[in-house]
């Protein structure tokens, strides 16, 4: 009877520790997970510098010279624009037209601009000197996004003797730096 | 547990599309600057002349007598010739010294004459020059590099131009106009 009792009892305790011992050789996994979402829309900034530029000719300018060339050139890399995107993109200029001095209003298309950019993403031919016009013209454009990419201008304005009479010739440039679909 | 793990990963899917869908939604970027270009044009006026000095020697028993005969010698023509630029309404003009020489010959013995446009004053033909400035051309606007082929003509009198070097200074002045 007590060998009996015995047995019942080795048999509970096996019954009752051999799972616990099974459960502390197992490792305990514990799964959690957390979701970073982050929406990027299209972007882009625009700087200019040096974006106002005067000149006087006879003063700044040679006065005869420029005549006789039938223009006269501003400074080099006055104004510089500098271009950073996140994805393609395209940078248009147009002109307002040169106020009225007198009767006379100077052509629009007397004023030219040139984009020095060493980034090879000059178009339609802004690499040389090109007329601007009242509308957006392309200037430059690329594919991919860039950063901090500059673009060194310089104005040149045509001039005629038969046409340009004395006065102060003023005309606002616009840029713009869209990106692109 | 099955069905809230379906439920949980389509609502994640959900969302990663409406996500994904709003980023392409969003407007192009765009930015603008402007640049002010201005140029401060003055009055501009330039005169050229080449061929400034002109000169003859009349020859006895030749062009002399024929030249006193007609009472005058012609100099050699476009001599000078002048080039005429200005960016607005602009006045050319001439005027003579008093001569050098034997006598005080007159001033209006030394004549001008000139084949360029905006002729004033008649100067399209030979006409006296005087100490005073003469208006010899003109335009209400600009012009570049019009040219003013000149000659000159001077008078003669077997009774007063005695043998010697007669020389006159003629200035020609371009102006531009207010």
């Amino acid at each position: 009877m007590r060998f009996l009792k015995f047995l019942l009892m080795l048999i509970f305790l096996e019954y009752m520790l051999c799972p616990i011992n099974t459960a502390w050789a197992e490792e305990d996994v514990d799964t959690q997970t957390s979701i970073v979402v982050l929406s990027i829309p299209p972007a882009c900034h625009l700087d200019i510098t040096n974006p106002d530029q005067s000149k006087t000719l006879g003063i700044d300018l040679p006065l005869e010279a420029s005549y006789d060339a039938g223009y006269t050139d501003f400074d080099a890399a006055k104004p510089t624009l500098t271009i950073s995107a996140n994805k393609s993109w395209k940078l248009t200029v147009r002109s307002s037209g040169f106020n009225t001095n007198g009767t006379y209003k100077k052509a629009t298309e007397d004023l030219l601009l040139k984009d020095a950019t060493s980034s090879g993403h000059v178009s339609n031919s802004f690499g040389s000197y090109k007329a601007l016009t009242e509308v957006d013209q392309e200037m430059a454009s690329y594919t991919i996004g860039v950063k901090a990419e500059e673009h060194p201008l310089q104005y040149r304005i045509l001039l005629d003797y038969s046409k340009d009479v004395p006065g102060v010739y003023t005309s606002t440039v616009t840029y713009t730096l869209t990106t692109q679909p | 547990m099955k069905t809230f793990v379906i439920v949980s990963l389509l609502c994640l899917g959900l969302f990663l599309i409406i996500g994904i869908g709003m980023v392409y939604a969003v407007d192009e970027d765009t930015e603008t600057q402007t640049s002010l270009v201005t140029l401060i044009i003055p009055h501009s006026a330039r005169l050229e002349i080449s061929d400034s000095a002109s000169s003859k020697t009349l020859v006895q028993d030749s062009d002399a007598e024929t030249d006193f005969d007609n009472g005058y010698t012609e100099m050699p023509v476009n001599s000078p010739i002048l080039k005429v630029s200005a960016n607005k309404n602009w006045v050319l003009s001439a005027k003579a010294s008093a001569w050098t020489g034997p006598y005080a010959k007159e001033v209006g013995d030394l004549q001008l004459k000139h084949d360029g446009s905006y002729v004033q004053n008649e100067f399209g033909a030979f006409k006296s020059l005087a100490l005073g400035d003469q208006v010899i051309a003109s335009n209400a606007i600009g012009v570049f590099d019009q040219n003013y082929n000149c000659q000159y003509k001077i008078l003669l009198d077997y009774t007063k131009d005695v043998p010697g070097t007669y020389t006159s200074t003629v200035t020609y002045t371009l102006v531009t106009e207010s």
